[in-house]
């Protein structure tokens, strides 16, 4: 890849459909090719899904939404974003006034009160959200507006550790990481546990495999039974360049981007279909970690640093 | 065995003891020769020349054979008028190598100090100080901080390179000396308070760190974008489950944790780590810190309405104290108000 802009006083990055979103307050910014730029003194938070973008200059207030065809829709009042999720063609955002749930998409003029609400840790698809507390997981059905599910781990399933955060789910299996390292794979409808693999670490969802990042080894898992199907050791990348993976990584159809904490900021990049290591990049500030600060999108490298700095590399 | 043989083997036995007497009793000869020689050298040296003509310690003799004359002959006759000094000298000829180290560093109290040239005998002989890129250089240099003499301070250091994993600990050299801050700083007492501190709370966490993948230090301070931000003190990565994580300990050695700057590192902090166990903020004991000042400052720099600290709390609530906090709905400031576990890890709790 070769660096082909650096563009400062960015808030946000976001990627939907074919678009690339930027937040920022720079005026100066010319047009990218497709690249949608929303220029605003302050940011909140901006979400994602694949058919728009929403997003709050503050918090608890108006929310704006972008659709595809790049329209800008604003509803007005006092909303929470934070926990908000895609939902059919639009948002589920939290009125924090009424404390429940509103709906919100392009063909609304207004939010659109759904009268329940469910604190919940995540959304696993358009039929289930769920709560993670302690030991305990709750499914909250939507169709329902109800609580349909409650597990307690250890206590069910006879496990020595505790649920952590990165629950996900593929088609009606959930996949819970536990405490000890392990992932289990627990089929909603029947609460019956589908398989348990050992000592995968940070995990992502990519089609049907799961590609793992543990003791400095990348993996490839099959989703449906759990086995690996592949792993390479990174301990190469360590020795070298002294990489560790302690940030998150983020898989895309022909490759797998994986950060570090701290400075100098770091993207390793491996080839999704091999495991091979193919780059490392190298910018001075580090990456926040977390999801939103690197994306892959029409053959861009797109990454924010933690002061702001959008650093753009195309493939050669 | 029959009674010829024996007295033979009783024979030999009792040869074989004069001679190792004799061996023993040449191990203490002077060497009368070099003595001759350095009295010579040092003749215009008369405390020198006394010791040399009084001691009965070859090592003695060799370290003044050794000693680069033109640089060092004026001064230690000087201090061998101190008759404490030069007993102990006598009794151990190593000193003279630490002596030479506080020379150089033009110390001429701290050389005669027989605690402080023991305790540059001790670490000097711990066996990390060169895969640290700790010099000599560096150990004369150190400077005491109120309370805490240079003695002390070289202890505090020998235990925390002890406490730290060989081969995984990466920049420790400039908890002692970078350029010129550090434990060498000799303009600023806060400086050295800070490296003093750091050894302590590396020694506290001695289990923690043996098992950590690497510990980085810094402590350098830079700008960006006209705003303060500070490298993390210790930072430590370590394996758990097989996952990697990054921990932070940041240490404020003032009389205030709130400082100017405060805002500026929690807001760094809080976009590296992944769980808010993950972070502590070390001060000294006699400090004192509530949870509303933190609140305060916090509030003050905008951190509760930050997605990223209200997202590190979440978790934190569904990890730890399990209330059902939703910062969608709830206050950040009512939650840290109605609960103390988060302070108590980040700012009471070791690592």
């Amino acid at each position: 890849l070769k660096e082909l802009k650096k563009i400062p006083y960015v808030f946000e990055i976001a990627a939907f459909a074919e678009q690339f979103v930027i937040f920022t307050s720079n005026t100066e910014l010319k047009l990218l090719p497709n690249v949608f730029i929303i220029s605003l003194e302050e940011l909140y938070l901006a979400k994602s899904s694949e058919n728009c973008i929403i997003y709050q200059t503050r918090k608890s207030g108006v929310v704006f939404l972008l659709s595809k065809d790049l329209s800008i829709s604003e509803f007005k009042g006092t909303y929470g974003i934070l926990n908000a999720f895609s939902y059919r063609n639009g948002f589920i955002v939290t009125n924090v006034k009424s404390r429940t749930y509103h709906y919100i998409e392009r063909k609304l003029r207004e939010s659109q009160d759904l009268k329940y609400y469910f604190n919940k840790s995540g959304k696993l698809n358009e039929e289930y959200l769920f709560k993670r507390l302690g030991d305990e997981i709750t499914l909250f059905t939507l169709s329902q507006k109800e609580v349909s599910l409650t597990f307690d781990i250890p206590k069910d399933f006879g496990f020595d550790a505790s649920p952590v955060e990165g629950i996900f789910n593929l088609e009606s299996t959930i996949y819970i990481p536990l405490s000890n390292g392990q992932l289990m794979a627990v089929d909603i409808t029947t609460r019956k546990l589908i398989w348990k693999q050992e000592r995968v670490g940070k995990v992502r969802i990519y089609e049907e495999k799961i590609y793992c990042i543990a003791d400095y080894t990348i993996k490839e898992l099959d989703a449906k039974t759990g086995k690996i199907i592949r792993e390479k050791s990174m301990q190469n990348l360590v020795e070298s360049y002294n990489f560790k993976p302690t940030g998150e990584h983020k898989v895309y159809d022909d490759c797998i981007f994986l950060m570090s904490t701290g400075k100098p900021g770091r993207v390793a990049i491996y080839d999704r279909k091999s495991l091979d290591f193919l780059e490392l990049i190298e910018i001075d500030e580090m990456i926040p970690v977390g999801q939103n600060h690197v994306h892959w999108h029409n053959n861009r490298l797109y990454i924010l640093d933690f002061v702001k700095n959008l650093h753009i590399y195309e493939r050669e | 065995m029959p009674s010829a043989s024996l007295k033979a083997f009783e024979d030999a036995q009792k040869n074989l003891s004069k001679q190792r007497e004799l061996l023993d009793e040449a191990a203490v000869f002077i060497d009368e020769a070099l003595k001759a020689r350095l009295l010579v050298k040092y003749v215009d040296y008369p405390n020198i020349s006394t010791w040399i003509d009084e001691t009965s310690n070859n090592s003695v003799l060799t370290k003044l054979e050794n000693l680069d004359f033109d640089k060092y002959a004026s001064n230690l006759d000087e201090d061998l008028l101190d008759l404490d000094f030069k007993s102990a000298l006598n009794e151990d000829a190593e000193l003279v190598g630490e002596w030479e180290i506080l020379h150089d560093a033009e110390k001429p109290k701290l050389r005669k100090s027989l605690d402080a040239l023991e305790a540059l005998d001790r670490i000097r002989k711990n066996s990390k100080l060169s895969d640290l890129n700790i010099t000599d250089q560096m150990l004369g240099a150190i400077e005491g901080i109120p309370n805490v003499g240079y003695a002390q301070i070289l202890d505090d250091l020998d235990a925390a390179i002890k406490a730290l994993p060989e081969g995984k600990t990466v920049d420790f050299y400039k908890v002692v000396s970078d350029g010129n801050r550090g434990l060498v700083n000799a303009n600023n007492v806060w400086d050295r308070r800070h490296s003093w501190l750091t050894l302590k709370k590396i020694k506290e966490n001695e289990t923690f760190l043996t098992n950590a993948d690497e510990v980085r230090f810094e402590v350098e301070l830079e700008r960006i974008n006209g705003v303060n931000h500070a490298v993390p003190d210790i930072y430590v990565t370590k394996s758990d489950n097989g996952i990697a994580r990054i921990i932070i300990g940041e240490v404020k050695a003032g009389d205030n944790v709130i400082t100017s700057n405060f805002n500026s590192q929690c807001t760094r902090y809080f976009n590296e780590i992944t769980d808010i166990r993950n972070l502590r903020l070390f001060r000294r004991d006699e400090v004192t810190l509530t949870k509303q000042q933190v609140i305060d400052a916090w509030k003050n720099g905008g951190l509760l309405d930050n997605p990223v600290v209200e997202g590190l709390f979440y978790k934190f609530d569904n990890d730890v104290v399990q209330s059902g906090f939703d910062p969608d709905i709830d206050l950040l400031e009512d939650y840290l108000k109605n609960n103390n576990d988060w302070f108590n890890t980040i700012f009471e709790t070791s690592f």
